[in-house]
């Protein structure tokens, strides 16, 4: 888990004067399912992009499983499964026939491994219909059948559940858990669906403006947005006396004259509103609130509208 | 290198358009056999084809990249190639070849229909002997010198324009106008080093004047091989 199989040192992108990227440097350990977070434009599908060869930086490294040199990278590259913005492929050539295209040109000895990817994706059954009259979710599909025809040790996905219907998410989550879990596949992903993240990332970078925000792990990101009990009442302060020495709650933050929070475990609800009434405390609300991802995000980035 | 043309081979002849291609230029070489009968015979057709129609196939040039390339680049496909770690200098190339290779094919196809039909629709007449034959193919194998020079610089347009229509405006631009632009900027020797002005020396040249038209559009299919490429290498691959 501690081996850095995608590291980038500095990074920079320009476009003319504009920076895509700027001076960003990011650390994927083999195993993590690690989440870009970001805005439109905010520079996400760039670096993954140049992670995948697909423009070259204007400045700053990158390795790949310890590799820099681009020999090296470009072998490095032969092992990562890449879906990067919308799926190309020939509109022409059926699904089998396109990954059979991919196929020789990789020259892939096993024939099996169409057959395969497209039926991990549930594309074993298109027949000879064309790419052309594919929906935007088998399109989606197929793109995930070629990132994944190669066994590879990295994926590399953009913005890979646009398009797909809340069934194709959930079966898209489980190949995604189901590859990291039995191949030890590292995941780097992009996506707007937060919620969808939150559900499989072990990693978060969180980018705005071409630069990281915020590296930070699963775990810290869950404690961050853990949920709590915030309570309004006619006094906030004897109320956080009230909490913190009648029923032991040591993390009692007061939030204004009325609103206070209680973070940790703090007991059975129903017992610190008896006892708060006890003590003459008049409650007018009392719930269990966190925060969501996209809200750390908007918190994150200063509370501009995410895109 | 081999893979990647196997693939692009795989790939051109699941496609329609190539075999649309081939027909319409076999249909054209019926059409040209058809209007020859009754007043010519088979050795005044291939006397004709050599003279006037050997230049012919440069205008059909730009069709060979736009098969390869420019699909590639209007399909965003190429990115699944080039994410795999594909040297891009080496797909450069096999993409080059496999445009020649397409391009020989259909030489032959369209070659076979005009020789056969001929053969067989027409008289041969007692001009037709086998120095004419000899004469006919040696000078069309020396010519594809120019045709293969030509799917280099066509090439180089497709990457460089992206857009294909953009890319055969070029193309045209660079084989057929520029002998007018040397000729404004009063450098009219420049002209002996075009592409096109290698057609005339092959088709009815001496040997010395055909060896020389076959090294310059050797020559001009190298330079614009490593220009293509260099230009490849660097640029965005979306």
């Amino acid at each position: 888990m501690n081996e850095v199989i995608i590291r980038t040192e500095n990074v920079s992108k320009l476009y003319g004067k504009a920076a895509a990227v700027c001076d960003l440097s990011i650390q994927v350990r083999r195993g993590e399912i690690y989440a870009l977070v970001g805005q439109n434009g905010a520079g996400k599908t760039t670096l993954l992009k140049l992670v995948c060869g697909l423009t070259p930086p204007t400045s700053g490294g990158l390795e790949l499983f310890g590799q820099s040199s681009p020999r090296q990278l470009g072998w490095a590259r032969a092992h990562i499964g890449s879906m990067i913005e919308t799926p190309g492929f020939f509109p022409y050539l059926s699904a089998e026939e396109n990954l059979e295209f991919y196929r020789i040109q990789r020259g892939a000895k096993d024939g099996g491994c169409v057959r395969r990817a497209l039926k991990l994706v549930g594309l074993d059954d298109t027949g000879r219909k064309k790419f052309k009259s594919f929906s935007l979710g088998m399109k989606q599909r197929l793109g995930l059948a070629l990132a994944v025809m190669n066994s590879p040790e990295i994926l590399v996905l953009d913005e890979p559940i646009n398009g797909l219907d809340p069934v194709g998410i959930r079966e898209f989550r489980e190949i995604l858990q189901s590859l990291n879990r039995e191949k030890r596949t590292t995941v780097l992903i992009s996506s707007h669906i937060l919620g969808e993240l939150f559900q499989i990332a072990t990693a978060y970078g969180f980018i705005s403006g071409g630069r990281l925000l915020e590296h930070v792990s699963a775990a810290d990101l869950k404690e961050r947005c853990r949920s709590c009990l915030r309570i309004e009442a006619d006094n906030a302060e004897k109320a956080a006396a009230v909490l913190r020495e009648q029923c032991g709650c040591p993390a009692v933050e007061v939030l204004g004259e009325t609103e206070l929070r209680v973070d940790g475990n703090p007991g059975d609800p129903e017992r610190l509103v008896r006892v708060l009434v006890e003590n003459g405390v008049g409650i007018s609300q009392f719930y269990r609130s966190g925060i969501s991802l996209e809200q750390y995000f908007i918190n994150l980035i200063g509370g501009k509208k995410v895109a | 290198m081999l893979k990647l043309i196997r693939a692009d081979l795989y790939r051109s002849f699941h496609r329609f358009y190539l075999y649309l291609l081939a027909a319409g230029l076999a249909g054209i070489c019926l059409l040209l056999t058809f209007q020859a009968r009754g007043h010519a015979t088979a050795a005044d057709l291939w006397r004709m084809a050599q003279a006037q129609l050997f230049g012919f196939p440069l205008m059909v040039i730009p069709m060979l990249p736009d098969i390869v390339f420019t699909e590639e680049n209007r399909e965003h496909t190429l990115k699944n190639t080039v994410a795999f770690g594909v040297n891009r200098a080496e797909l450069y190339g096999s993409k080059t070849v496999t445009s020649i290779l397409l391009g020989l094919l259909l030489a032959a196809a369209v070659l076979g229909v005009f020789c056969g039909s001929s053969l067989l629709l027409l008289p041969r007449g007692p001009e037709f002997t086998g120095e004419l034959v000899r004469q006919f193919f040696v000078r069309f194998a020396a010519l594809c010198s120019v045709y293969v020079g030509a799917v280099a610089v066509a090439a180089v347009f497709t990457i460089f324009l992206h857009r294909g229509a953009l890319a055969v405006f070029a193309y045209y631009a660079a084989i057929y106008l520029s002998r007018y632009l040397f000729l404004l900027l009063h450098i009219p020797k420049a002209n002996d080093y075009l592409l096109y002005s290698q057609v005339h020396p092959i088709v009815s040249g001496a040997p010395d004047a055909v060896r020389q038209a076959v090294l310059i559009s050797f020559v001009t299919f190298a330079v614009f091989l490593a220009l293509g490429a260099a230009l490849f290498r660097r640029s965005d691959v979306a």
